[in-house]
């Protein structure tokens, strides 16, 4: 802020030399001589140039003029500059041909309808180079903007790979089929398929933007036999899936993270396990799933499950803007998670 | 070597259960699936080692560990490289992964062989030779009874000094002090126990008691009729 303010007040310096060095130049150029006269004026035209722009700027500033597109803009730059012209016109009156000069004659319509004209024209360059310079570094700000949403949006993604691929799982399901290799091969065989499933699934959906919810259902499945696997009779397992919703699109891995988190923080967490509950049902052309698990819900505590369930949230806002909602709550004795999604994304 | 296994999930002992079969002089003496059921099994059965899962329901391992009046040597198991894990001193366990690596089991069982540590039996008490499990905060440690100079006590906690460390344990002293051998670790006053193999100098101190300079430095007074205690047991 303060280089822009610094660079504000260089350009107008310099600006406005150059302007009189050249006025000068051609006052010299054109016979006249470097009198004292020619100097104070030149110094006049110069403090009255600074001055005037400088009070356009703060009349631009104070009505924000920089909150209008181009064409509100153009007519209203116009006036301030004609109005600046006017200004400057009657101000060199006063100072140079009455002070200075001491050669006042009275005002003649075309010559200063031509000086008007003249300083117009130059507070119109002026002007363009003070919204010029604006617009270019607005432009970059929007760049700047733009990128950080990319990059949100990239991390996004990256976190969504590394929540989906929870090696805890992974490990303690190839320890469960190692021992049930003895115990029970054809339990044993089941689980290898179920886990090459989740696996193959984990690689190859999250690639994907939108999939069908009862895609989604078979990766959950999988996923829920594998830790029925493990749990045994510590988890029980209800699902209410409304035929209707089988076909509705939802965001891969979505539901099974969801899940997932569901017996990590209910079934794993308890002594003697406990239920988990998915239903799905239509609500006004949404779908709504509901989760229940077991244990309570920590609102602040700082895992990385709360890091799965920002991710969850940043994910529906990307694909869905404020049409989905997410919701995780304790309701009698149980954690109930609420997922709604709309039908049409705004990608 | 009697060892108990602590783990939530059936399928995970079976596993190990099944992996222990290689190791005959590993005699398994208890299952537990749940925190409370480890501590009262490890309490009262006092194994030589346990395989202690990180993820239990209820309380972790190290609340487990916590809560114990007596410490085994651990092995710890565990599914992924934990953060959890990282709280320790590196030399001062042993970990496993699973699904365990038989060759990786053989080499823990061996450092149990290898840490000489105190056979125990329902007499003994606490020797030089045993542990204590230490937590300061995130940090832990399995501390050898021998590394440690003092004991003080701080209100419903004991302060453990040890290297350069002094974290506090939920004990009380005089509790501390019922399990350890007296031999060694003696009551100097109501504050303080010292490590008598700490010992550096003993003076005469005011009213008959001693003034006893430790090997890092502490200077504890003995109390008069403590210190009558301290001269018989050492003909001094």
């Amino acid at each position: 802020m303060l280089n822009k303010k610094k660079l504000y007040w260089f350009s107008q310096f310099f600006g406005w030399l150059i302007y009189i060095i050249f006025i000068g130049i051609f006052n010299i150029l054109t016979g006249n001589k470097l009198s004292s006269e020619l100097i104070y004026s030149l110094l006049s035209i110069y403090l009255i140039g600074l001055l005037t722009s400088h009070g356009f700027r703060l009349i631009i500033v104070k009505l924000n003029w920089m909150r209008f597109n181009i064409l509100r803009l153009f007519p209203r730059i116009l006036l301030g500059n004609l109005v600046s012209g006017i200004i400057v016109y009657f101000l060199k009156l006063v100072f140079i041909e009455i002070i200075i000069l001491q050669s006042f004659e009275g005002i003649k319509f075309i010559d200063a309808f031509a000086d008007i004209m003249n300083w117009t024209f130059i507070f119109l360059i002026w002007s363009l180079l003070y919204f010029l310079f604006h617009f270019i570094t607005n432009y970059q700000k929007e760049e700047i903007k733009n990128l950080k949403w990319q990059a949100a949006k990239n991390e996004i993604e990256l976190n969504k790979l590394k929540s989906q691929l929870n090696p805890h799982f992974i490990f303690n399901s190839m320890n469960s089929i190692r021992a049930l290799i003895n115990e029970n091969p054809t339990l044993a065989k089941e689980a290898i398929t179920q886990l090459s499933n989740v696996l193959r699934n984990s690689l190859l959906m999250g690639k994907q933007k939108l999939i069908p919810f009862n895609e989604e259902m078979k990766l959950v499945n999988d996923y829920l036999g594998l830790e029925k696997t493990r749990f045994e009779e510590r988890l029980t397992i209800i699902k209410n899936i409304n035929s209707t919703t089988e076909n509705f699109l939802v965001p891969p891995l979505m539901i099974q993270t969801l899940v997932e988190n569901g017996i990590k923080h209910g079934t794993s967490k308890l002594p003697n396990g406990g239920i988990l509950e998915i239903n799905s049902s239509m609500s006004n052309d949404k779908l709504m799933i509901v989760i229940y698990n077991c244990g309570v819900y920590h609102k602040n505590e700082k895992s990385e499950t709360g890091f799965g369930i920002v991710n969850t949230v940043q994910r529906l806002k990307l694909l869905f803007g404020n049409k989905a909602s997410f919701e995780i709550k304790n309701e009698n004795g149980k954690v109930k998670t609420i997922l709604i999604i709309p039908k049409e994304t705004i990608l | 070597m009697k060892a108990i296994i602590i783990d939530d999930e059936r399928l995970a002992r079976e596993e190990l259960k099944n992996l222990l079969l290689d190791f005959p002089n590993v005699e398994i003496i208890a299952e537990c699936d749940s925190a409370e059921a480890a501590i009262a099994a490890v309490d009262n059965l006092k194994p030589d080692v346990v395989f202690l899962d990180i993820h239990l329901p209820g309380k972790d391992g190290f609340g487990v560990l916590e809560e114990l009046d007596y410490t085994p040597h651990v092995i710890f198991v565990t599914a992924y490289d934990d953060y959890a894990l990282k709280a320790f001193d590196v030399n001062a366990l042993d970990y496993l992964l699973k699904p365990i690596q038989p060759e990786r089991l053989k080499e823990a069982i061996n450092k149990v062989k290898d840490a000489e540590l105190e056979p125990f039996s329902d007499s003994q008490k606490l020797g030089l030779l045993n542990l204590v499990f230490v937590k300061d905060g995130e940090k832990c440690w399995f501390v050898k009874l021998a590394d440690v100079p003092l004991f003080e006590s701080e209100g419903n906690y004991v302060r453990v000094y040890f290297d350069n460390n002094k974290p506090l344990i939920l004990k009380s002293l005089n509790n501390l002090a019922n399990r350890l051998d007296e031999n060694v670790f003696f009551r100097a006053n109501r504050k303080f126990i010292i490590n008598l193999n700490w010992v550096e100098k003993i003076e005469s101190w005011f009213n008959g008691g001693l003034m006893v300079k430790l090997k890092n430095g502490e200077q504890i007074e003995i109390s008069r009729r403590q210190a009558s205690k301290l001269k018989e047991m050492k003909s001094l």
